[in-house]
């Protein structure tokens, strides 16, 4: 499963779940985790993605080894199944965004058991880390993403600045490990509080992963469940500096799980399509760029205020991804993920895990049907119909 | 499909309409997205205006039938194609064929005539291409020439010839040229915007810089300072038919005065010549491409408007057009804008100040020859047939006066008896193996006449004329358009323009004759397709507005006469069919009831023409009952002859009247017996009032194989004298 490069987007109903196979069979970098309980029942086709990862990461030490997790927002769909995941797998290093928690201080209920985990995990390695005075060594590493002045609160001082990355920054380490040329992780986000553009969602983590070390070959772009306003602002901070090409994007994991915030916006109860967002996707887009969504099926068609994913964001991508769309649960195989492999540099989709549609050409098109439907027919009543008289 | 949105001028509303495209996507065609956002622009009057689209992106900028980088060319022709009741049910019916066409590939299918790729119009400079351009021999080559020009005012560029490289010295070269640079392959559906963009695309296709640049030197050294060059620019893009091969699609590029002045500067050396280069290497980098207004006329690219009408015949074709009045004018100029290759203009006429109101002359043409005013008139339409003026007097006919080796029709618009006359001269001597036509008009202009003449049949407009007065009276004499050319005579009225002084015409406005010109022209046409080389052709034709117009239209067919030559003095003789199937029953029948050894006979109707040395023998009787018949002789009777005289006289509204007696010798010559010539002579001397002309038909050896014999004795032929003077006579005494 994990002998080739490229990248995996599992199968976990509507929530993200993704591995990047850095180097075949030996270093793996998972992003975001959901692991249901009904996903280990067959009769579902949700994976059960730490049985996948226990069975296929390599053994270190006798047990599965998995090199990096990275977490883009404390959210259920985002990291269900982390302590069962920490207990079963080893992970080499931890990527933790403090800023994602920020929200639950004051309300520990209101996160849910793996985030506290999660958080709990991240703070005993981040004391781990400045306790050694530098790299604190496989398993207890953590790599802290953040804003400046992070590493001047109380928490955090004397955290060792190798393992520190602000937006902006490019990372090419994993697991104290440097893999330029191989990997290459260019964060954008999240801004600090004060430049925040929106509501928790806005608060994650964004990132574009490289395998390699050229971003303008395109990558994965990872905008967790940002909305509209922290996307624009994303593009057009890294348009002033001069970054676009760490937008650049091969895959486009679509945001929030397909949601139409991503370009629709309420502007005074009407809701408006941003069409300037998906000019910039597009835009920047490398060749025929694929969208994936992580999510259940999408509807042909939603009502309001239904949770994503939403049939218009799928109609918006489609227009705009030279590859297509692809969703987790519509063209993988049972309980597969969409794995792209890499071949010189460009993320080819393994045929293996994809299902093939019908031709397409046989019949009218949908267009065609919908013209003969509202046309109507000339034909002469097929029912016998009564008349009578007024009384 | 989203919510409906005004533009700000509210001049249309924008829909804007996501479609799935899977069931168009295909290898080889358009490379649609999974989906493709449309924007469709409705206007305030629709149905009645069709509905823009547009694609949202300018990816497919450069494919066919996509224009202005996203405006979706849906129709070859909205105004036939579009139908306003069908409203959108129909417009995205034709959406879903254009997808389904461009997904496949097949938007220019090579069984179809190519939509033409553009280059907008940036320049205020005209071209017309009015010559086929060259053809490339091979794939890869590229044509470099000249294109030879005709400026027809400012900004206004005629393409009149292509000289290739190799001849560029031995062609004269004209005042205006451009340079001419032709691809084998094809450019962008949309020709580039810049001139960079142009250059590169001239160079992938064999263009390299440095001969370009040659060609800007050599172009700009051509002109003054301040003046633009112009390089025509070609690629295989068109086709007019299915099937047809590729040929060059044109536009004009303008190169403009700054950067021809700079390469002028380098060319002759100009002080600055740093700063000329600087100059014009930064219009090469940044200015955008000039391109001219194009209008096509080339006939390798276009469709004659006139395809497949009557009148396109006359394309290509040599026509002698006799009279430029109020038929000819106008017969003229369709001519000219039917194609025709040269036309000769014959009138010997002036245009006065009255014929202004129907005829097609002005009033800067008064005084002068109607002929040259409308050569000129004709001239200005700017079509290329070749226009000859003529004065000569048509009263003396036209074989001596045209050579008839070099024209395919002749049209006679005179309607004029004169000349009319004269061609029928023309014919007593001479065969005109080609068709005429001839048009006129009634008194009233309320009916039309055109008689074609095909080459083989021998007659002229006159005999024509009377064969036909002859053949429709006869059946149609109350029919209105009977009558309005063969009026009775106190129907008829002269019109004199200036009374007391002037020529008698018809009556009728500009438009009645143009209504009649173009009608009995195109009728003209028409039966000169249809009739066989001997066969000539009347046909009359009500004005549909005029009181005779619920009438109908009356037409004659004649089939070419029996020619044959009287032996005394010489007159053509036609005999109608008619006329020789009753000489042939009668000697039938007279074998059949007695013997082949008797002689039968019978009268002669018909008419003498003194005037063209012509007899008409239009139809026969068998023997008036009292006559007597046997081996010797045929005493002719008199029984019921002056009724059949009067009837015949009548049928034929005057024209076909007594002319003489025929009788068979059936075994012996057809020569005139002594019973023969006194029967003669009685007829012309011995009767109460006699005629001056009698025809004599003999039917020599009647029996076996009857040979006619005419004979046109005059009343001065045949002197009666005393026993005296004979004597003296045969004495020699007396002269003969």
């Amino acid at each position: 499963m994990f002998d080739s490069r490229g990248v995996l987007f599992w199968p976990v109903g509507t929530g993200d779940s993704t591995t990047f196979v850095v180097r075949e069979d030996k270093i793996m970098f998972q992003v975001d985790l959901r692991h249901t309980a009904k996903s280990e029942d067959d009769e579902t086709d949700c994976a059960p993605i730490i049985d996948h990862l226990e069975e296929n990461l390599p053994e270190v030490d006798g047990k599965p080894y998995l090199s990096a997790f990275a977490l883009t927002h404390p959210d259920e769909d985002h990291i269900l199944g982390f302590a069962e995941l920490l207990d079963r797998v080893t992970i080499g290093e931890l990527w933790f965004t403090p800023r994602v928690f920020r929200e639950h201080d004051d309300d520990e209920d209101g996160m849910c058991e793996d985030a506290q985990a999660f958080r709990d995990e991240a703070h005993r390695r981040v004391t781990a880390t400045i306790d050694a005075g530098g790299d604190p060594g496989s398993g207890d590493r953590i790599r802290l993403i953040g804003y400046d002045t992070l590493l001047e609160e109380e928490h955090y001082q004397g955290f060792p600045e190798e393992f520190f990355s602000v937006p902006g920054h490019v990372v090419t380490a994993l697991n104290g490990e440097e893999l330029e040329g191989e990997f290459r992780a260019f964060i954008h986000a999240p801004f600090k509080q004060d430049d925040s553009a929106g509501d928790r969602n806005d608060t994650s983590l964004v990132m574009q992963v490289v395998l390699g070390d050229d971003p303008t070959g395109g990558g994965v772009l990872l905008f967790g469940d940002h909305k509209y306003p922290t996307i624009r602002q994303i593009f057009d901070v890294s348009k002033e500096n001069g970054n676009e090409d760490n937008l650049k994007w091969q895959i486009l994991l679509a945001s929030h799980h397909c949601s139409k915030s991503v370009m629709y916006q309420d502007e005074d109860g009407i809701e408006v399509l941003k069409k300037d967002i998906l000019d910039d996707f597009e835009r920047l887009q490398v060749g025929d760029g694929m969208v994936v969504s992580s999510s259940l099926s999408v509807p042909t068609s939603n009502s309001s205020g239904d949770n994503p994913p939403h049939a218009k964001a799928k109609a918006r991508y489609e227009e705009i991804a030279g590859g297509g769309f692809l969703c987790t649960h519509d063209d993988g195989g049972h309980s597969a993920p969409l794995q792209f492999n890499l071949d010189a540099g460009q993320f080819v989709l393994d045929d293996a895990s994809s299902v093939d549609e019908p031709h397409s050409s046989e019949g009218k098109s949908a267009l065609a049907a919908a013209v003969e439907t509202a046309r109507g027919s000339d034909e002469t009543p097929s029912e016998k119909v009564g008349f009578g008289q007024w009384s | 499909m989203g919510e409906p949105e005004a533009d700000e001028k509210n001049s249309f509303i924008c829909v804007w309409l996501s479609l799935v495209t899977k069931h168009y996507k295909h290898a080889g065609g358009f490379a649609f997205r999974n989906r493709e956002m449309l924007r469709i622009r409705i206007f305030p009057n629709f149905p009645f205006t069709v509905p823009h689209l547009y694609f949202s992106h300018t990816r497919f900028m450069g494919q066919p039938h996509v224009q202005w980088g996203s405006h979706i060319c849906l129709y070859q022709s909205s105004e036939t194609e579009w139908q306003p009741s069908d409203g959108l049910y129909g417009f995205f019916q034709r959406v879903d064929e254009w997808m389904t066409a461009a997904g496949k590939g097949e938007l220019d299918p090579d069984d179809a005539p190519l939509h033409p790729p553009v280059a907008y119009p940036t320049s205020n400079t005209r071209f017309i291409f009015n010559c086929d351009a060259p053809n490339l021999e091979r794939e890869g080559a590229v044509w470099i020439g000249r294109a030879d020009l005709t400026k027809k005012r400012q900004g206004r560029f005629d393409v009149v010839g292509w000289v290739g490289l190799d001849d560029w010295g031995s062609v004269e070269q004209p005042e205006h040229v451009a340079a001419a640079i032709l691809l084998s392959r094809r450019l962008p559906m949309e020709y580039p915007d810049t001139i960079d963009g142009l250059r590169n695309a001239l160079e992938k296709n064999g263009v390299s810089f440095d001969l370009l640049y040659a060609l800007l030197k050599v172009f700009a050294a051509k002109v003054p300072k301040d003046n633009p060059i112009y390089i025509v620019v070609g690629a295989p893009m068109r086709r007019k038919e299915a099937g047809t091969p590729l040929r060059q699609h044109l536009k004009a590029w303008e190169i403009d005065a700054m950067a021809v002045n700079a390469l002028h500067d380098i060319v002759f050396g100009a002080d600055d010549k740093e700063q000329a280069y600087a100059e014009l290497a930064k219009w090469m980098i940044t200015a955008k491409t000039l391109w001219c207004r194009i209008f096509e006329n080339r006939s390798e690219v276009t469709n004659r408007r006139d395809l497949g009408s009557v009148l396109s015949s006359t394309e290509g074709k040599r026509i002698l057009l006799l009279g430029c009045g109020a038929l000819g004018s106008v017969v003229a100029e369709h001519l000219v804008r039917a194609g025709t290759k040269s036309l000769i203009l014959v009138d010997n006429g002036i245009v006065s100040p009255g014929i202004l109101l129907r005829q097609r002359y002005s009033d800067r043409d008064v005084g002068f020859a109607k002929s040259e005013c409308l050569a000129r008139s004709l001239s200005e339409i700017g079509l290329p047939t070749e226009i000859e003026v003529s004065f000569k007097n048509l009263e003396t006919g036209i074989i001596d006066n045209f050579d008839l080796l070099h024209v395919d029709l002749i049209i006679n618009a005179t309607a004029s008896a004169p000349v009319a006359h004269a061609i029928e001269r023309d014919l007593q001597r001479a065969c005109l193996l080609i068709p005429m036509i001839s048009l006129s008009v009634s008194a009233a202009a309320q009916c039309g006449s055109v008689v074609v003449k095909m080459p083989r049949f021998h007659s002229g407009i006159i005999a024509i004329d009377r064969l036909t007065k002859i053949g429709l009276v006869k059946n149609n004499a109350h029919h209105p358009v009977v009558r309005a050319f063969w009026p009775n005579k106190s129907e008829v009225k002269l019109f004199q323009p200036e009374p007391g002084c002037s020529k008698p015409t018809f009556t009728g406005s500009s438009a009645d004759l143009a209504a009649h010109a173009a009608v009995l022209l195109n009728i003209g046409l028409q039966r000169i397709s249809e009739l066989k080389p001997d066969q000539a052709e009347t046909n009359l034709v009500p004005a549909p507005w005029s009181k005779e117009g619920s009438s109908g239209s009356l037409h004659l067919t004649l089939d070419d006469q029996r020619k044959a030559l009287e032996q005394k003095h010489g007159y053509k003789v036609l005999t109608s069919k008619v006329a020789q199937r009753g000489i042939a029953s009668e000697i039938k029948r007279i074998g059949r009831t007695r013997s082949d050894k008797v002689e039968t006979g019978g009268l002669i109707f018909g008419e003498i023409d003194e005037a063209h040395g012509c007899i008409y023998v239009d139809s026969v009787t068998g023997p008036p009952s009292d006559s007597e018949a046997s081996a010797e002789k045929f005493l002719c009777g008199t029984s019921g002859t002056r009724n059949i005289g009067a009837a015949k006289l009548k049928q034929s509204g005057r024209s076909s009247r007594f002319i003489g007696i025929w009788h068979t010798h059936p075994i012996s010559l057809g020569r005139p017996s002594t019973d023969d010539l006194y029967a003669m002579a009685r007829l012309l001397h011995g009767q109460e009032r006699p005629p001056r002309h009698v025809v004599m038909l003999i039917l020599g050896f009647s029996a076996t194989d009857p040979q006619p014999n005419y004979y046109l004795f005059h009343r001065r032929d045949i002197r009666v004298v005393t026993e005296e003077e004979l004597r003296l006579m045969l004495e020699g005494e007396v002269a003969v």
